[in-house]
């Protein structure tokens, strides 16, 4: 069994280049700003921006909209119940079945916005950003709590070996099962009972491995003088161009152009 | 070799674990069920609360911003997705569950005690998961949506194999407990070559 996780689409585009900082910042930014407008024309124009990025990132539409699936059911959800539930007038009516025309409007409004969300923090990051350069951006955002007593490096250190080591246990746990399995271990069939005593089967020496894994790890760590991020160089240092400044610079325009829009027109 | 490294490692292996965990399904009666709640409550039962805790703090944290670790992707945006409350609900329930594991130190856990644990933790993410599941649904997206469909939905159908990992994961911690309890493991790879080349030691 072989997995990648995430969805990072590999592609040598402008976004994908753009500064893992910028990004991280970026998202959050927009991410506040999707709260505060909800005016049909702002969500149009929002909409645009994104339209815009996807071209940008050179990321197939049909992906980007993929991205989308996990929250459809709830975005479905809450436009039936708010227009079942919604306030008066009503947009056809037939005895206790009323659709409400408010209703219908807060709804599409709030499964838009979910929508608008979900496809801003995938296309800045998931999609355009490999986990490791997240990893990196994130140590340098928190770099300057360092002084405070804020683990910013072994935070970006054991994330990176953390996701380093996502698809070795995986297929770790998909041998051992094998393996217990051949054994007479049984965890598709038979009872409740059987079956989990199957999996305890597995479970033991997945933990027992990954334990030991980690000692080795920080074995091998010290053996080549680990000691903590202090001094530590890089072999490709974050650098922040003018193309990250770009970038920040049309995020902060693109929210206030928003803002305007919602507020003043 | 350095606590620092080591807890440091102990704790990225474990997240690794927890995420792997997410991935990994099992076919069970009526719904398949991931690995990931038996994997979380496993941890909350052996490591020390300190770096359970940490295990998945980090794992969250990897999650937000963007890191593709839980099961639907990652990103910010999955404070407001409705399985958000039960991660939540893992990070109280490995403390509180290695809390009790710990109030007695001296003496190494039995069943009884590693079960309550185990039902503490299970309790914590299930009572978090479905606060931040009505939270979600009816506040931010609105009106009310039928509570029976969200509890069959949040609660009902995974619920019966969770408690059955609860009742068999104690076994499967008491057998483990003394790996985690010791002295570091000489790696495997290492015991091999001290072994053959420098027999004194």
């Amino acid at each position: 069994m072989s997995f990648t996780i995430g969805n990072y689409y590999p592609a040598d585009s402008p976004l994908h280049r753009v500064d893992p900082r910028a990004k991280i910042l970026g998202s959050l930014v927009l991410m506040v700003t999707l709260f505060l407008f909800s005016r049909p024309v702002a969500m149009l124009a929002y909409t645009l921006f994104l339209l815009v990025l996807v071209a940008v990132a050179r990321i197939p539409l049909r992906l980007v909209l993929g991205t989308l699936r996990p929250i459809l059911m709830l975005a479905l959800i809450a436009l039936i119940a708010n227009i079942l539930t919604g306030p008066e007038p009503w947009l056809w009516q037939r005895s206790f079945l009323r659709l409400s025309l408010p209703g219908l409007e807060t709804g599409l409004t709030m499964a838009l916005r979910l929508c608008l969300l979900i496809l801003t923090t995938q296309l800045l990051l998931t999609l355009t950003t490999t986990p490791i350069l997240i990893a990196d951006g994130l140590e340098a955002l928190f770099a300057p709590f360092t002084r405070f007593g804020f683990p910013a490096h072994e935070l970006a250190m054991m994330m990176s070996i953390a996701l380093r080591f996502v698809p070795t246990l995986a297929e770790e746990a998909d041998k051992i099962m094998k393996a217990q399995s051949s054994r007479g271990a049984d965890y598709d069939t038979g009872g409740v009972l059987a079956r989990a005593r199957g999996l305890i089967s597995v479970l033991v020496p997945l933990f027992v491995s990954a334990l030991k894994r980690a000692d080795e790890l920080a074995t091998a760590m010290e053996a080549r003088c680990y000691r903590g991020g202090e001094g530590r160089t890089k072999l490709r240092p974050l650098v922040f161009r003018r193309r990250d400044a770009l970038f920040s610079l049309a995020v902060a325009l693109v929210a206030a152009f928003v803002l305007t829009i919602e507020h003043l027109l | 070799m350095h606590e620092r490294t080591r807890n440091m490692m102990r704790v990225a292996l474990f997240t690794a674990l927890i995420t792997a965990g997410a991935f990994i399904r099992i076919p069970f009666p009526l719904v398949p069920f991931t690995l990931q709640f038996m994997f979380v409550l496993l941890t909350g039962l052996l490591l020390e609360r300190r770096l359970a805790l940490s295990a998945v703090a980090l794992y969250i944290l990897m999650g937000l911003i963007g890191l593709p670790v839980f099961t639907g992707g990652g990103g910010p945006d999955y404070i407001l997705r409705p399985t958000f409350g039960y991660i939540v609900g893992f990070a109280v329930g490995v403390w509180v569950s290695g809390s009790i594991v710990a109030a007695r130190p001296a003496e190494r856990p039995g069943y009884r005690r590693l079960l309550v644990a185990s039902l503490a933790n299970f309790l914590i993410v299930y009572g978090l998961g479905l606060i931040h599941l009505i939270f979600v649904t009816r506040i931010l997206l609105g009106r009310d949506t039928a509570l029976a469909v969200l509890l069959f939905q949040g609660f009902v159908v995974t619920a019966p194999s969770d408690i059955a990992a609860c009742l068999a994961l104690p076994l499967a911690a008491r057998r483990l407990y003394p790996f985690f309890r010791s002295a570091p493991a000489v790696p495997r790879s290492q015991s091999k070559t001290l072994t053959s080349r420098t027999p004194s030691r």
